[in-house]
């Protein structure tokens, strides 16, 4: 195993509540982690425990097997992405990159061969000479990667490594990062509040919420099994309902949803409907009004059609259709439709979700 | 860098109505006028009053001279000292959170608001002969009043935090994160302030050295309470200008003044030009 993080707690100084509380996982050993989160939800903490940016409360960090919550950042062997580049300015490019093959004393000739290298593999071979402040934001942070994979680290932990840039340059670096982790294959932990980019890079993800992993596990699992409310809200862009137990279903109004085991009738429940779980027919004759749903606003993005229904409970619940879909069933606004729940998460009980 | 982005200026179709902005330019230019630029050439003409011989006269006797060479050792002491201090104070207190930092970040700003004729009298209490440590000096036949040490001790206090407080203010809004990259590519706390902390500060540390050095030359107050104005020995540059005065030796006070108001704006075109540099960066 590779990063084992046991009850890792932490909290600030002039913070009343935990920024980490009792945190545990196991980051595989060439794989992609994403801890996951809204922020505020202690997952920079962990990675900075991790890098030794801070000290912990209490609880381990074993990297390859070694205890390291005492050893020194610039010994725990890791490379260490920010937000923010922390790209040094007063260097070019090839020092900056050369910055952690000095500071490990690497001879000179080697250190030149390894900086050519990781120039070619961020493919910024020319921009060598350039000062930090003369690159693009996607450049400086392709750069930030190569000066952070130089020394070989044996962990690379990246802090919202694409936060700062724009949305087509997030998309082209986070598939290079693909790209690169497929050829060096180091161990990666990634900070993210974007689930897009958790569910699409990782292995792995660590969902945290309030200092808390509330869940981890595979991305699919995440998604099609989520543990809480939470995570059924915060992964899938769900719109919440309240409804009840009627006949061992969950049910919104006259709307029928998953079967609940175990549940009396009338019971609570908190249904959690993902655009893409309702499917919409049109209502055939004898349909009664009640079980049908007003179409309140369309919204074309692009490929695809967001659909926001007015339910009989005067619940709102969006929608996402393809735009074949969508022509098929050829909806206009005030049109009303029958929609059917049955692909939706639900949770018993009546707690409003955090 | 500080001064990196570009100075933003309203649009004129945002601007205020001529009237408004003559008025207020009036003000700027006749207040600049009639306090900087009239005083500044009236050091100039009073000083060439007499034609350029007297002047330069007055700039080569004796007594002058002991006066610059007094002025630039003291700040040769007392400059190094305070930009040490001032990179530890800094490093300290940008980049550190601890009990009592708030109560250390307002003792660094201590000496700048208190009255230098205070600070002057503060070392007279502490160093003079029925004070805290009179009686133990001049049993050890150490003479810190009325003599250079004094100097030194209240130049050092008045620019105390000069250098410190430019620094803080440039290591907070920099943020430690190129230091933390730094740690987590396996430098050394010395590696990380000799290669990281120092070359990002070079420009700003120059202007805290800069501003640091003319305050230092310039001092009159406090240097004047623990000078006791031995000529040739305990007078600086400052405190030389006003002997003159008083002794209505008008062409020689100004021809020393003139001096310090060329020290003042060499100080304020280098500090101009390391601005500029470290803008380009």
């Amino acid at each position: 195993m590779s990063v084992a993080v046991h009850a890792l707690s932490k909290r600030f100084v002039h913070s009343s509540t935990p920024a980490v509380n009792e945190a545990s996982f196991v980051a595989e050993t060439g794989a992609i982690t994403a801890l996951l989160g809204p922020s505020g939800s202690g997952k920079t903490t962990v990675l900075r425990l991790i890098a030794g940016l801070e000290e912990p409360d209490s609880g381990s960090i074993h990297i390859h097997g070694e205890a390291s919550e005492k050893t020194p950042a610039r010994h725990r062997g890791i490379g260490f992405v920010f937000q923010s580049y922390a790209l040094f300015g007063h260097m070019t490019v090839r020092d900056n990159i050369a910055f952690g093959l000095k500071a490990h004393r690497w001879p000179r000739a080697q250190i030149d061969a390894r900086v050519s290298e990781l120039l070619s593999l961020i493919q910024l071979a020319e921009l060598g000479g350039r000062m930090p402040s003369q690159l693009s934001g996607g450049q400086r942070q392709r750069v930030a990667f190569a000066r952070a994979l130089a020394p070989r680290p044996r962990v690379l932990l990246l802090d919202e490594p694409f936060g700062a840039l724009d949305a087509r340059v997030r998309l082209e670096l986070r598939q290079w990062l693909q790209m690169l982790h497929e050829k060096t294959h180091v161990t990666t932990i990634l900070v993210t509040h974007d689930q897009e980019e958790a569910l699409e890079l990782s292995d792995q993800i660590v969902l945290m919420q309030d200092g808390r992993v509330v869940q981890k596990g595979a991305p699919q699992t995440l998604y099609d099994a989520p543990a809480t409310p939470f995570v059924a809200s915060f992964i899938g862009n769900a719109s919440v309902l309240r409804g009840q137990v009627q006949g061992g279903r969950a049910s919104v109004g006259s709307a029928v949803g998953p079967v609940v085991a175990g549940a009396a009738d009338g019971t609570s429940v908190q249904v959690y409907v993902r655009p893409s779980d309702v499917r919409l027919c049109r209502p055939g004759s004898d349909a009664a009004p009640v079980s049908l749903a007003t179409v309140r606003s369309l919204t074309r993005l692009g490929g695809v059609i967001k659909v926001d229904l007015h339910l009989p409970t005067q619940d709102i619940v969006t929608v996402q259709l393809s735009r074949g879909e969508a022509e098929a069933l050829q909806l206009a606004q005030g049109d009303r439709v029958h929609f059917d729940l049955g692909d939706a998460k639900f949770f018993v009980g009546d707690e409003p979700t955090a | 860098m500080t001064g990196a982005s570009p100075v933003h200026r309203l649009a004129p179709i945002a601007r205020e109505p001529l009237a408004v902005r003559l008025l207020l330019t009036a003000v700027a230019v006749a207040f600049i006028s009639l306090f900087v630029l009239l005083p500044l050439i009236m050091v100039f003409t009073c000083a060439l009053a007499d034609g350029a011989g007297p002047y330069w006269a007055a700039l080569q006797s004796p007594e002058t001279w002991s006066a610059i060479k007094l002025t630039l050792r003291v700040a040769a002491v007392v400059v190094p000292l305070n930009t040490l201090f001032g990179i530890a104070a800094a490093w300290l207190v940008a980049r550190y959170d601890f009990v009592g930092r708030s109560v250390l970040v307002t003792l660094i700003d201590l000496p700048f608001s208190v009255s230098p004729v205070i600070a002057g009298l503060l070392f007279v209490l502490l160093f003079g002969k029925s004070g805290l440590l009179g009686s133990w000096l001049s049993a050890h036949q150490i003479q810190i009043l009325f003599a250079v040490p004094g100097l030194m001790v209240a130049t050092a206090f008045v620019t105390f935090a000069m250098v410190a407080r430019e620094l803080i203010s440039v290591m907070e809004a920099q943020g430690p994160s190129e230091e933390e990259a730094a740690l987590t590519l396996g430098a050394s706390g010395w590696q990380v302030l000799r290669h990281v902390t120092l070359p990002k500060l070079r420009w700003s540390l120059l202007t805290g050295v800069i501003l640091c050095n003319a305050r230092a030359m310039g001092e009159f107050g406090a240097v004047s309470v623990v000078s006791g104005h031995i000529r040739g020995m305990t007078n600086t540059l400052p405190l030389h200008v006003e002997i003159l005065f008083n002794e209505y030796n008008f062409v020689g006070a100004f021809a020393v003044a003139t001096l310090l108001a060329l020290l003042g704006l060499v100080t304020l075109l280098v500090k101009r030009l390391v601005h500029a540099s470290g803008s380009r960066e």
